[in-house]
């Protein structure tokens, strides 16, 4: 994974109802990060943290995701 | 290449990617020598993306495939991130492109009914209270209740017993002289008294009202928010959140839902959700049987939930513990919630319903001729003492093992030989809530079995089986030992 700017961290860290932007997808591990670009997300697009628990719950473009934790860790976003 | 030219007609080009992957590209594309299906340039750009399927296609039908191997490695190594990560932005930014010049955007709020409803669904501390509120009202008052209750009641009393069976009997025993052949096709256990009605005066409503159920569920995309409810759990048990659709489904038709597991990503999730739905998901039949057996019995009741519930997560978390492989991911996207179309719904009721009578009625036919082949050759009899011991340990009578014997040829027949024996004041509380939840761990019906080998292999739906079988009897005997060690009285 590139180097991020300094506000990139991952989407886990974010609190609920926070919104920023995809910077990218940790790519360490492919067939995570292929089911990530599957739903749609992708680097530049705007998302909203909704809930963390049970699961990890966020909106993506129009799209509601719901994902696990090691799931979501791999996105990492930018606060605005 | 029809394809180009077809582009340059309309006045497209191909998208050039950057540098590296275009060249390797086209180095590939000049390789393929084969005729494939698709264009030789999305061959090329599939096996920079390491498509598993394509990949193989190519092995087999190119001599070069080791030259093609060697550029797909030597780009990857050149590349900062994976290539299919890169192809996958370059696509994106394409898309956005186009969209900026074509399309408008409104954002638009939800309403704050939806938004309301969308919260308290998938926030756990109201989400499930409104879980239980789903299963009290869908399965236990309309399926349970309403299902096998007031139409079983109806068509089976009213059509089958009082028309059918005797107009049935009548003819067969005038016209066939043979009492074997008699009672093959009627009489107690003939293929038409017992296999057809079974499943259409028994099953067809208990089943069709649950597939009503779950496509009104299925519609209104309440699944996925249950899904994202119990990843968590799912977790502990091998499986993930995606997993509650089979399990669910389990509850109409155990059949259907080994069927539906295949869905499952993994190998590892599929063998579990197979073995927990052939041990602790008792289908709408069975269900639908014992819930009028322990009717009336509150506690009873509750202690065979309490101990189904116990089995389905000790089995599945030591199952999650032996085999082998890794922790499954769960991802969904989550609909907004909808009212479903009645067109919809009844549309999938009907052929889930069709589904079920040409898979499952042939297996109900199967499973008279058996009974009946087992009656008349005294090997059900054999069976039943070699069980004698086996009832009696756990505090039953010798005549419950009937109930476990036909359990195997349908798991409602074996609930129903015990409604008898309760009818007849042969069983206490506690006997009863042994026997059912003995009933319930043990052996899938045949069909399901069939389904299991299909699905599964052989090997693995014998292991499955062979496990079952003991464990289930364990179960019970444990049980009948708690039971009676803590003098509950049920």
């Amino acid at each position: 994974m590139k180097a991020l700017d300094e506000n990139g961290i991952s989407l886990v860290e974010l609190e609920v109802g926070e919104k920023a932007i995809i910077a990218g997808i940790e790519a360490k591990d492919k067939k995570k990060m292929s089911k990530l670009l599957a739903l749609g997300v992708l680097p530049g697009m705007k998302v909203k943290l909704l809930q963390k628990f049970p699961s990890f719950v966020f909106k993506v473009g129009n799209t509601k995701i719901a994902a696990d934790e090691s799931i979501s860790r791999n996105i990492m976003v930018r606060k605005d | 290449m029809v394809k180009k030219e077809q582009l340059e007609f309309h006045n497209l080009k191909f998208h050039r990617y950057f540098n590296d992957i275009e060249k390797a590209a086209g180095d590939i594309e000049s390789m393929l020598k084969s005729d494939y299906r698709l264009s030789k340039r999305t061959i090329a750009l599939l096996l920079l993306q390491d498509d598993e399927e394509i990949k193989a296609l190519v092995k087999k039908k190119e001599k070069s495939f080791d030259d093609i191997d060697s550029i797909i490695k030597k780009t990857r190594e050149s590349c900062p991130e994976p290539l299919q990560y890169l192809i996958m932005l370059e696509h994106q930014g394409k898309v956005e492109k186009i969209l900026r010049e074509v399309v408008k955007n409104h954002e638009k709020e939800e309403s704050s009914i939806e938004q309301w409803l969308d919260n308290i669904t998938i926030r756990p501390l109201t989400g499930i209270p409104i879980l239980l509120l789903v299963l009290y009202f869908g399965l236990y008052k309309f399926v349970g209740q309403f299902g096998a209750g007031t139409v079983v009641d109806f068509i089976e009393g009213n059509i089958f017993e009082a028309y059918v069976n005797p107009w049935i009997n009548r003819l067969v025993v005038s016209l066939i002289p043979y009492k074997p052949v008699q009672e093959l096709l009627a009489l107690d256990y003939g293929i038409i008294t017992l296999g057809i009605r079974y499943a259409v005066a028994i099953i067809l409503p208990i089943v069709g009202t649950f597939f009503l159920v779950f496509s009104i569920i299925e519609d209104s995309g309440y699944l996925p928010r249950l899904a994202l409810l119990v990843d968590r759990t799912f977790k502990v048990i091998g499986l993930n959140g995606r997993a509650v659709i089979p399990m669910t489904l389990g509850f109409g038709c155990d059949t259907m839902a080994t069927l539906v597991s295949r869905t499952l990503e993994t190998k590892r999730e599929r063998i579990i959700a197979t073995l927990l739905l052939a041990l602790a998901i008792p289908c709408s039949a069975q269900l639908g049987v014992i819930l009028a057996l322990l009717s009336g019995r509150p506690y009873a009741m509750a202690v065979w939930v309490g101990f189904i519930f116990l089995v389905f997560l000790l089995i599945g978390y030591l199952s999650a513990k032996i085999l082998p492989g890794e922790r499954p991911d769960f991802y969904m996207e989550v609909p907004p919630l909808r009212i479903p179309k009645l067109n919809n719904v009844l549309e999938k009721t009907f052929s889930r319903m069709q589904w079920y009578f040409i898979e499952i009625v042939p297996m109900f036919i199967l499973a008279s001729v058996l009974i009946w082949f087992g009656k008349i050759t005294g090997l059900f009899d054999f069976i039943m003492n070699a069980l004698a011991p086996v009832m009696s340990s756990m505090g039953l009578p010798k005549k419950a093992a009937e109930a476990f014997l036909f359990g195997f040829f349908r798991r409602d027949y074996g609930a129903a030989g015990l409604y008898d024996l309760q009818k007849s004041g042969a069983l206490n509380g506690v006997q009863m809530v042994v026997a059912s939840a003995t009933l319930t761990l043990f052996v899938p019906c045949i069909a399901q079995f069939s389904i299991m080998v299909k699905e599964r292999g052989i090997k693995t739906a014998l292991a499955i089986v062979g496990f079952i079988i003991p464990f289930a009897f364990i179960s019970g005997i444990a049980l009948n030992w708690m039971l009676n060690t803590l003098g509950v009285a049920l």
